[in-house]
């Protein structure tokens, strides 16, 4: 293998590392989706937001060193499209952990009150979000779009109670604080699933 | 604390530097006895050493070398003029074509010219020129030195052009040149230099040529000779003459003769170092 | 209509066949670089655009190849020489004539110019695209052997220009020059684009990178792979190409 394949395996894995940090901040983001105990939701709050700030600042350093790789190894051809791949998909992983993070805080500023859980559904529609996100992560391992269907899927759906959830909102004059909160999250929701679309699609180009 | 190695060092160096005289020396002491005996002729003659007729053998006066000088200088000159016009030609051939026959040819006639003693010349020139003729002359000298320079000055030339680096000649290709084009306005001007020294060392040869000229020339020394179809003689052949012969007067005319030569051979020496400027690559 | 036009060409030397059913064309006013691994034939495929393959002993040359709308075969080699022009890869200025006239005699033999205002003219115009000329305007009269390699080859692309040739012919230009010069030559050959087709040879990829339109990857004698240069760069087709990107070739 030469230099620059191999330094770009490397990078891959630095990606991939980041994108384990995925799985764990989501799956505390669905934790918090559930629970009542409003202690218990701090310390999850708490959580997401160290796991964000680190996965900014890792992305940051990501960047960087694919930068040096473009100048050094000056690629072109499949691994030039795979470096771009990188800090797009890099940058993608980053918004995700930002959605759950904004989740976090919409979720801290109903408090002490209901928190999400109060919300019918929400739970199952993050356990569909979380598949989505799985499923491009796991293509990020492979490198390669295998999965691609099943995020579309699960986009479409996702789009839809979106587009449902605001058409409702738009045809009442007044609206409830479940309807307001449901559809900050739907939003959230919807652009997490977005992301998880796009890192198949960076994949498809490097093809 | 002088090393082994340090010692061999000097030693070497010091073989080198009198191995060196050794190979210098006997040309050096060719040339200053010559310079001397010959010089000491110039003095006690005059001017009229060139100009003046060979002394007869009891004579006390000089005289001169005028016939063989005129004679040297125009069996060169016809002989040059023509070597060197088929040389150049035949040089620029068989580097243009190499692989043609014509030039196959050349190369083998070139060769096997070159290995012919120039006492064998010497006696063929005299049966296709001098008897028909039914004299000796000029011209039939012109012819055997022409013969025997022929070779020389061909290989000379053949080498010069061929040391042309051939990017220059793709080079001229490119800029649209025609083949003619390409060998007169880059070919030759870069072998500018070469070609100057090839027509000195021929010339050079040419004049100093002796045993050609021996059934050829004539060995006419008794007036100046301008006429190409009459007997001629030249300075290489006076000294070979006289050398041999038993006057002291006839010694001495040698002895002037051959600072004379030399002398042309010094001139041309340093006209070669100092004509044409040098095509830097 | 194309600058250049090659359809099956096959050229052997001797016994060896070292090109093989080329085809490729190149459309006017643009660079296209031919670029491979050493011993691919990126020099042969020049050297018949221009007819100079006819001074390699042996050579042979079979298929249709159309250049600037002549018939190459069938075409006198020197009329054709009048509209191609060609900078080797070793720069090769005549060295016995200095640099105005390494200049001018392209531009005399091939009746650019009537009078010496408008060689001067030419030559001014030469050097200056070949980005040469504010180095040497005061030296006109020396002689090449006085400049840098990269200068020398600098010259020879001036002296090729001053034919006004429609094509000009590039065998791996920057090959014998640093990286400075190099430079200076790729922005000349860029520049030149609007007035010339430039064909041009290159091992370096990343040299085709900076200064190919299209790009047509030679590989034992035959065209591996064709196209714009964005193509080739980001997504070549061809395994050959992608190897050749990563300078495994």
């Amino acid at each position: 293998m030469s230099l620059t394949a191999i330094e770009l395996e490397r990078l891959k894995s630095i990606l991939i590392h980041m994108a384990q940090n995925i799985r764990k901040i989501l799956q505390i983001t669905e934790k918090l989706i559930e629970i009542e105990d409003v202690e218990q939701r701090k310390n999850i709050w708490k959580e997401i937001e160290d796991i964000a700030s680190i996965l900014d600042r890792i992305r940051r350093e990501f960047i960087n060193e694919v930068l040096v790789f473009i100048a050094r190894r000056q690629p072109l051809g499949r691994e030039l499209l795979s470096a771009h791949a990188l800090i797009s998909i890099a940058y993608d992983v980053y918004r995700i952990s930002r959605y759950c993070r904004e989740i976090a805080r919409i979720d801290s500023m109903l408090a002490p009150s209901s928190g999400l859980n109060t919300i019918t559904n929400l739970s199952k529609i993050f356990r569909e979000a979380i598949k989505a996100v799985e499923a491009a992560l796991d293509d990020l391992i492979e490198f390669s779009p295998k999965r691609v269907n099943i995020v579309n899927e699960i986009d479409i759906q996702i789009d839809e109670i979106y587009k449902n959830t605001l058409l409702g909102i738009s045809s009442n004059v007044v609206i409830s604080r479940e309807e307001a909160v449901k559809a900050l999250i739907m939003r959230h929701i919807e652009r997490i699933v977005d992301h998880a679309k796009y890192i198949e699609q960076y994949l498809s180009e490097v093809l | 604390m002088y090393s082994w190695r340090k010692i061999r060092e000097k030693l070497f160096i010091c073989i080198i530097i009198l191995l060196s005289l050794l190979a210098i020396a006997p040309i050096i002491h060719l040339v200053i006895v010559v310079s001397i005996n010959g010089i000491a002729i110039f003095v006690k003659a005059g001017t009229s050493f060139f100009t003046g007729l060979p002394p007869t053998p009891l004579s006390e006066e000089i005289g001169g070398i005028a016939p063989s000088i005129i004679g040297t200088l125009l069996m060169t000159m016809i002989s040059l003029s023509i070597t060197i016009t088929l040389a150049v030609f035949a040089a620029i051939l068989t580097t243009e074509f190499p692989k043609n026959s014509i030039s196959v040819a050349i190369d083998a006639i070139a060769k096997s010219l070159a290995s012919i003693p120039t006492i064998a010349v010497s006696m063929i020139v005299y049966t296709l020129v001098v008897v028909p003729m039914k004299g000796f002359s000029a011209l039939a000298g012109s012819v055997a030195l022409t013969i025997i320079a022929l070779p020389y000055a061909y290989t000379y030339f053949s080498m010069v052009l061929r040391s042309v680096p051939a990017i220059y000649r793709e080079a001229a290709f490119s800029v649209a040149m025609s083949r003619w084009s390409a060998v007169i306005r880059v070919l030759i001007p870069i072998a500018r230099k070469g070609i100057a020294v090839g027509v000195l060392m021929t010339m050079a040869r040419i004049m100093g040529e002796t045993a050609a000229l021996l059934f050829t020339a004539g060995r006419f020394r008794n007036k100046v000779s301008f006429s190409p179809t009459e007997p001629a003689d030249a300075i290489p052949l006076l000294i070979f003459d006289y050398i041999l012969s038993p006057y002291d007067i006839w010694h001495q005319v040698a002895w002037g003769a051959t600072a004379l030569l030399l002398l042309a051979y010094i001139a041309i020496f340093f006209a070669v170092k100092l004509i044409v400027k040098e095509v830097k690559l | 209509m194309f600058a250049v036009e090659m359809n099956n060409v096959n050229v052997y030397l001797g016994d060896r066949q070292i090109l093989k059913e080329v085809t490729l064309k190149v459309h006017y006013n643009t660079v296209f670089v031919i670029m491979g691994p050493s011993g691919s034939g990126k020099t042969t495929l020049l050297r018949v655009i221009n007819r100079l393959i006819d001074t390699t002993e042996g050579a042979r040359v079979v298929g249709s190849i159309r250049v600037l709308g002549f018939d190459v075969m069938n075409y006198d080699p020197y009329e054709l020489r009048k509209h191609i022009g060609m900078v080797f890869q070793v720069p090769n200025p005549f060295p016995h004539l200095t640099i105005y006239e390494n200049v001018a005699i392209a531009a005399k033999i091939n009746g650019v110019v009537k009078n010496k205002k408008e060689l001067n003219d030419v030559v001014r115009w030469a050097l200056e695209k070949a980005m040469l000329w504010d180095e040497v305007k005061d030296r006109l009269h020396e002689y090449p052997h006085q400049l840098s390699g990269g200068q020398r080859q600098r010259l020879c692309l001036a002296r090729a220009l001053a034919m006004k040739p429609k094509l000009l012919l590039l065998d791996e230009p920057t090959a014998n020059i640093d990286p400075v010069n190099a430079r200076k030559l790729e922005n000349a050959i860029v520049s030149l684009k609007d007035e010339v087709t430039v064909v041009m040879v290159t091992h370096s990829p990343y040299q085709a990178a900076r200064v190919a339109d299209y790009v047509a990857v030679l590989y034992d004698g035959m065209v591996v792979e064709q196209g714009s240069a964005q193509q080739l760069f980001l997504r070549p087709s061809t395994d050959i190409a992608q190897k050749l990107l990563r300078g495994e070739m």
